[in-house]
């Protein structure tokens, strides 16, 4: 299948407005083998046809979900999207730390939101207690939510194949695992510890309505499963949930510029972040 | 006191979360009472998050009541209210169509370019007419935005009117959108019109080369490719994409076997420009589906694995190129390769190329 660069900008360009992920140009090839199997599925032979539907005629936005399931599809392990962790370890959870040290706060908090089975809440279990001086001194809690029982009492149990723990450094694969047996890894109490699970649909408006306090929310790879006026209000209430200067976190390619505008846009390090 | 009152009351709290989730009550409950005074707090409110809250509220009440409050609101000073208010009438579709006939006439040339934003994001036929009325608007910009929507819409039924202002206009910037749009959506007539327009390549304004070249990427044929040539000589570097589009729009429409040599020599040292990595990856590719002996030879000087995205466009090239002579060089690469998607292609190119063998 061809696909012009003129194609691509114009298909990138559509699942950028409709949904903030946004794709390099040198993902081409990527986005071309997956676009295949949709056209392949719908049996559409001319991209430009393929594309005119999209934006035209697919009213109720079925085929363009497939599509972009296709292109976000993607194994959930620990230490996903590296880049993202390092900035919150080494500059937005110090300058949260810092600010509580100075209001004389002891307490931090992390929502993570659409947290499947645990991987990301675990890894920033690891993180927090890797990169707080004196982490006995604080109360941190990583509230972990997700509206699939199902993966929740997988996340609860904490064991993992060696495939979820590719990128976890040795070091804290060996702090923070045992290993009862060749090939599955069990999450310490150490890690485990710090994590509360539990069942939560993002669209109940009353649910989220007591949680405050919040200093960094975690919502990766999640809102792109939402429509534009779901995926809007449950950015507002991240908004409402969070600290002034709280961090908001979404997947590397997503931006919350067609969401909200509520967030202040930080550049930190070569990164941007949003922030209340 | 009802709920309803009791929400309204809360919108005017002067905490920040209690203002929001009344908001958020009076729309996800439905409460279209709710409709007026969340319009007259959406202008006074001083909290972004609020304001974000109020306009998702809004959305989410929808019907002929709310499309009748929030029209006045167009007028409004305040960008952020504006832009939400064209949000809310665009959501709401066939809805807003009827109440917007009017506002597209409005005195104001501003409120009647919002009706023509509402009118692009609902983007039915009913809208597109409606759109099209806007090519007679008394103001300039109006009629450009017009047929700039009309062109988005991909809706052919205009492009008599849109030939004849592209025709008969002396508006530069006019023209440029007449052009684009008609790339999308143009006839025999229009290509007359084009030619007829821009005899030579000299007759062509430097404002409207960007958009003659995205016209001739769509509608344009072999009797342009001189002129793409010329223009990729004076004008390479700076508009690589356009001329790019323009040369493989053409060579799509218009399928051979061999390129003209003319055309082989002047990608070939747009190779060695400066031109960037996305669009060498993209001329090599296209080389690939060509039969001059040549561009094997050019095909084979990219195959450098320190830069993948071009060595993937030489790879690719090659595969389809299908001379078998290529495998073993291709193979070399293969063994140092680590990106998944480079491997990818290059299996797929050694496969194509053993097939031929």
């Amino acid at each position: 299948m061809d696909l012009p660069l003129e194609y691509f900008i114009k298909l990138r360009n559509l699942i950028y407005e409709r949904t903030g992920i946004s794709y390099e140009e040198n993902k081409i090839y990527y986005v071309k083998k997956r676009l295949q199997q949709r056209m392949q599925a719908g049996g559409f032979v001319d991209i430009e046809e393929y594309i005119k539907y999209l934006k035209l005629f697919d009213g109720n936005g079925r085929e363009f979900q497939e599509l972009i399931n296709l292109l976000t599809v993607n194994e959930t392990y620990f230490f996903r999207e590296f880049n993202q962790l390092q900035l919150f370890a080494e500059d937005c959870l110090d300058e949260v730390v810092e600010s509580k040290k100075r209001s004389g706060s002891s307490t931090i908090k992390i929502l993570c939101a659409g947290c499947s089975t645990g991987e990301e809440p675990y890894t920033l279990a690891i993180i927090v207690r890797e990169m707080l001086e004196d982490f006995r001194r604080w109360n941190v809690l990583i509230k972990a939510i997700d509206i699939d029982e199902n993966v929740l009492v997988k996340a609860r149990k904490g064991v993992y194949d060696s495939r979820s723990v590719k990128d976890v450094p040795p070091a804290y694969l060996k702090r923070y695992f045992t290993r009862p047996e060749p090939g599955v890894y069990v999450i310490k109490p150490e890690a485990r510890e710090l994590i509360l699970f539990e069942h939560h649909n993002l669209m109940d408006r009353r649910a989220l309505r007591s949680e405050e306090g919040y200093d960094f929310v975690f919502c990766r790879n999640v809102l792109i499963y939402f429509d534009e006026v779901s995926r809007k209000q449950v950015v507002d209430r991240f908004y409402s949930l969070l600290n002034p200067g709280g961090f908001i976190f979404l997947g590397h390619s997503e931006s919350l510029s067609r969401i909200s505008s509520a967030f202040k846009i930080r550049r930190m390090n070569e990164h941007l972040v949003y922030q209340r | 006191m009802s709920m309803i009152e009791d929400l309204i009351i809360d919108l005017s709290s002067e905490d920040e979360k209690t203002r929001a989730f009344a908001a958020e009550d009076i729309g996800c409950d439905g409460l279209v009472e709710g409709i007026g005074p969340m319009l007259a707090r959406l202008e006074l409110e001083p909290s972004r998050y609020v304001r974000e809250v109020i306009v998702s509220s809004l959305k989410m009440l929808g019907g002929t009541e709310l499309v009748s409050r929030v029209i006045p609101y167009l007028r409004s000073d305040d960008a952020f209210v504006r832009n939400s208010i064209i949000d809310i009438l665009a959501l709401q579709g066939d809805e807003s169509l009827e109440a917007l006939r009017e506002p597209l006439h409005d005195a104001d040339k501003d409120t009647r370019k919002f009706v023509l934003d509402v009118l692009v994001q609902i983007g039915n036929s009913v809208a597109a007419a409606l759109i099209a009325e806007g090519m007679a608007d008394p103001d300039i910009n109006n009629v450009i935005t017009s047929v700039e929507y009309l062109g988005r819409l991909e809706d052919e039924r205009w492009i008599k009117g849109i030939n004849n202002l592209f025709a008969r206009s002396e508006n530069v910037l006019l023209r440029c959108t007449c052009l684009e749009t008609m790339a999308l959506l143009g006839d025999e007539e229009s290509v007359e019109c084009v030619n007829k327009r821009y005899p030579s390549y000299q007759s062509i304004s430097f404002l409207e080369q960007y958009s003659f070249l995205k016209f001739v990427a769509r509608k344009g044929s072999d009797i342009h490719l001189p002129l793409i040539i010329s223009l990729m000589g004076e004008k390479g570097q700076v508009m690589h994409k356009e001329i790019i589009n323009a040369i493989e729009g053409i060579l799509k429409r218009i399928p051979r076997e061999f390129l003209p040599d003319e055309l082989i020599e002047v990608i070939d040292s747009y190779l060695e420009s400066e031109i960037k990595d996305i669009n060498k990856y993209e001329l090599l590719v296209l080389l690939g589906k060509y039969r001059n002996p040549e561009i094997y030879t050019i095909l084979l000087k990219y195959l450098e694995p320190c830069n993948p995205l071009i060595c993937m466009g030489a790879v690719e090239g090659l595969g389809e190129f299908g001379n078998p002579e290529a495998l073993p060089v291709i193979e070399d690469i293969r063994s140092v390769a680590r990106d998944e998607e480079q491997r990818e292609i290059i299996e797929r190119s050694l496969a194509r190329l053993e097939s031929l063998r």
